[in-house]
């Protein structure tokens, strides 16, 4: 009698212990490569100094303020085209996505293929093929001036469209995917009971479709808007000087300047600006539009 | 920074240039397709460790220490392939004469993300894993500033004395005791004549508004800034740093006129080569080795004046092969070792001696003045002056700031 309850006590035990285990590999991981560095980050973006003269930790904010003194243009560079990119992204993607839930039933597997097939290529070949694409004296160039979208001496490459247009394309995946996987979920036979409701096929997606892809709407938005706010590698390929984004900022006083605290402070003040982003959008869309 | 580099990294290209062919022949072919896939600075920027062969330190760990050598250069700048002009690279010659086994890597792809990359390591004194780096005048020159190279053994360095008169006595490194030239190169004005409608010889070009949002820069200052001084009638080799913020107010102007259409690394000659640029600053070798198949392309001495550069071999500090990278250095300072690399990179061989044993390799190279310059070519050259770290943080930041970062 006593043994059994102690092989259930510690059989118990064992099972409690078991999320942590499974926890342990990613918290490790997290603890060494993100919050480690972070902490690192945090300090050196309170230095001053430079290279050659050594840093010494100071207190100093001026790294932070720089952001909203001088780099304001580039701030707003940065949100506008993550934001432009996630709008057109969702247009695309979204429309995309139901295709593919819904009328593909066949050669489902193939067109997801198809999605994912280019995100095979690294994603600094993605972006010089735009390079091609967009050229001046390439074809989508020349049909635009064509049908007198673009002047005689317009051009595409090096303008902010190509960085938007480069944007969209590279993170097109990462909104397709997660809406498809939420309409995908969808049970066929809600949509007929919409049906069966009197509700017009508008209203059902409005009532029934639309909210229970919500989830997938939500990550794919963040997934796109998160990264898209930090790039920088459109910015260089793609577009111009006037069109410079944060993260051109951060790059080149890294690598460029060695101005190590502006870097850190200004990576910094760009990740707070886009968790408060983040934030508010998550509370506002995902948990109101959800419940309705 | 200055060299005729394309990313090495994809098969078709390696294998060309393995299955024997020589740099023209291989821009030749690879020239625009290839080179869209392969070039770009900003590219390895993003990538961080632009290194395309082995990292150093993984190869060769069955040989004894002593007979191994880390080399870390710009891609395209030797003659790896195994048909150089007389059969065999000079790597596989240099192999061949030391029993000494090679890693050669090309993972210089920028002056400052190279440093960015073994900031930390020199920093801290732990070695590099490198024996031998190539980095540009201004970056040699803020290595030994912070004491991240090696003194050269001069006594292993016989050949040095083969070194030109014009680089013995660079001002960041007077007697050469750390620093060796490879190769040096002119920045001047590069041009597609097809957009031109003409030959171009003023830097007053890139003002022309008929070329408003054709004109490419470079990102490396003494490039780009050198080139505005000449234009405003400046010297770079003895302008103040407030003639110098001057010239990057000129840059902000040119980038907000809308006239300048990309600050450009690597990638400028692809640009230039498929017709986005009409005229912007391009280095010699690049053009003039890909005007075979892109005969448009065209470089000017500019009658402001050229820049002229010099990439420098420098034992990175706690290196662990010093000597063997001395044996390297003595090597390459063989006349005729230097002719056979510089018919095979188009840049100027830092090597006297060097002209009259071309004659052995092909006639006509002698008298090349991309590679063996003349009097009348070296009267237009100017240098960068080296600036201490202040004058260097302070332009870095006036130009960025011109550049909109």
């Amino acid at each position: 009698m006593t043994t059994r309850t102690d092989a259930a006590a510690k059989a118990d035990q064992r099972r409690r212990r078991v999320p942590y285990l499974l926890l342990a590999p990613g918290m490790l991981w997290l603890l060494l490569f993100y919050v480690i560095p972070m902490f690192g980050l945090a300090i050196t973006s309170l230095q001053e100094g430079s290279l050659e003269q050594g840093y010494t930790f100071t207190g100093n904010i001026g790294s932070y303020v720089s952001v909203f003194t001088t780099y304001l243009p580039q701030l707003r560079n940065s949100l506008m085209f993550a934001l432009g990119a996630t709008v057109i992204g969702l247009l695309v993607g979204y429309p995309l996505a139901y295709a593919i839930a819904f009328y593909t039933s066949r050669w489902k597997s193939l067109f997801l293929l198809m999605i994912l097939v280019p995100f095979l290529v690294p994603f600094l070949l993605r972006t010089l093929a735009w390079r091609v694409i967009l050229a001046d004296q390439g074809v989508v160039v020349s049909a635009l001036k064509t049908v007198g979208l673009l002047g005689e001496n317009g051009r595409l490459l090096s303008t902010g469209w190509a960085i938007l247009a480069g944007l969209v394309y590279n993170y097109l995946a990462f909104m397709t995917l997660p809406i498809y996987v939420s309409l995908d979920k969808i049970e066929p036979s809600l949509l007929e009971a919409a049906n069966d409701l009197y509700a017009t096929p508008w209203t059902a997606f409005r009532k029934v479709t639309l909210p229970m892809s919500m989830p997938g709407i939500i990550s794919g938005t963040l997934l796109t808007f998160i990264p898209a706010a930090g790039d920088y590698v459109n910015v260089e390929l793609l577009g111009n000087r006037n069109w410079t984004m944060m993260g051109n900022v951060i790059q080149s006083k890294f690598l460029v300047i060695i101005d190590y605290p502006a870097a850190a402070a200004i990576s910094f003040t760009l990740m707070a600006i886009i968790v408060t982003v983040v934030v508010i959008y998550v509370r506002r869309v995902g948990t109101e539009e959800l419940l309705t | 920074m200055m060299t005729p580099r394309r990313r090495g990294s994809m098969d078709a290209a390696a294998a060309a240039l393995k299955s024997g062919m020589d740099r023209r022949e291989f821009l030749k072919r690879f020239g625009i397709g290839g080179a869209l896939l392969l070039g770009g600075p900003a590219l390895l920027a993003a990538c961080g460790d632009g290194s395309t062969a082995t990292t150093a330190g993984q190869a060769g760990t069955t040989l004894p220490p002593d007979l191994q050598l880390f080399v870390d250069n710009w891609i395209l700048y030797i003659d790896t392939t195994e048909d150089s002009p007389d059969g065999t690279s000079t790597i596989d010659e240099f192999e061949a004469n030391t029993g000494i086994k090679v890693t050669y890597t090309e993972g210089v792809n920028s002056n400052e993300e190279w440093f960015g990359k073994y900031q930390a390591q020199l920093a801290a004194d732990q070695p590099t894993g490198l024996d031998i780096v190539v980095l540009t005048d201004y970056m040699a020159a803020r290595m030994l500033r912070l004491g991240y190279a090696e003194k050269i053994d001069k006594a292993n360095v016989p050949n040095m004395t083969n070194l030109v008169d014009a680089l013995a006595s660079p001002s960041f490194d007077p007697s050469r005791d750390f620093t060796l030239p490879w190769q040096s190169g002119f920045t001047g004005l590069a041009y597609d004549i097809d957009q031109t409608g003409g030959a171009l010889s003023s830097l007053e070009a890139i003002k022309d508004p008929k070329f408003a949002g054709k004109i490419g820069l470079l990102t490396g200052y003494p490039d780009t800034i050198g080139l505005l001084l000449l234009a405003e009638g400046k010297d770079p080799a003895t302008a103040s740093l407030d003639e110098m913020l001057a010239a990057t107010d000129d840059l902000a102007k040119l980038i907000s006129d809308g006239q300048i259409r990309q600050i450009y690394g690597n990638d400028y000659i692809d640009a230039l080569i498929n017709g986005d640029l009409a005229v912007c600053f391009g280095w010699s070798g690049d053009i003039v080795a890909n005007q075979e198949d892109s005969p448009q392309i065209q470089f000017a001495f500019p009658d402001e004046g050229v820049m002229i550069w010099t990439d420098n071999m420098m034992i990175p500090k706690g290196a662990a092969n010093k000597a063997n990278a001395e044996k390297w250095m003595d090597f390459y300072y063989q006349p005729a070792v230097a002719a056979e690399l510089a018919y095979w990179v188009w840049y100027v061989s830092p090597v006297k001696g060097a002209q009259d044993a071309m004659a052995d390799i092909d006639p006509e190279f002698v008298d090349q003045p991309l590679i063996f310059p003349d009097e009348a070519t070296l009267a237009k050259a100017h240098i960068f002056r080296s600036l201490t770290e202040e004058e260097e943080t302070t332009l870095n930041e006036a130009v960025a700031t011109a550049s909109g970062v």
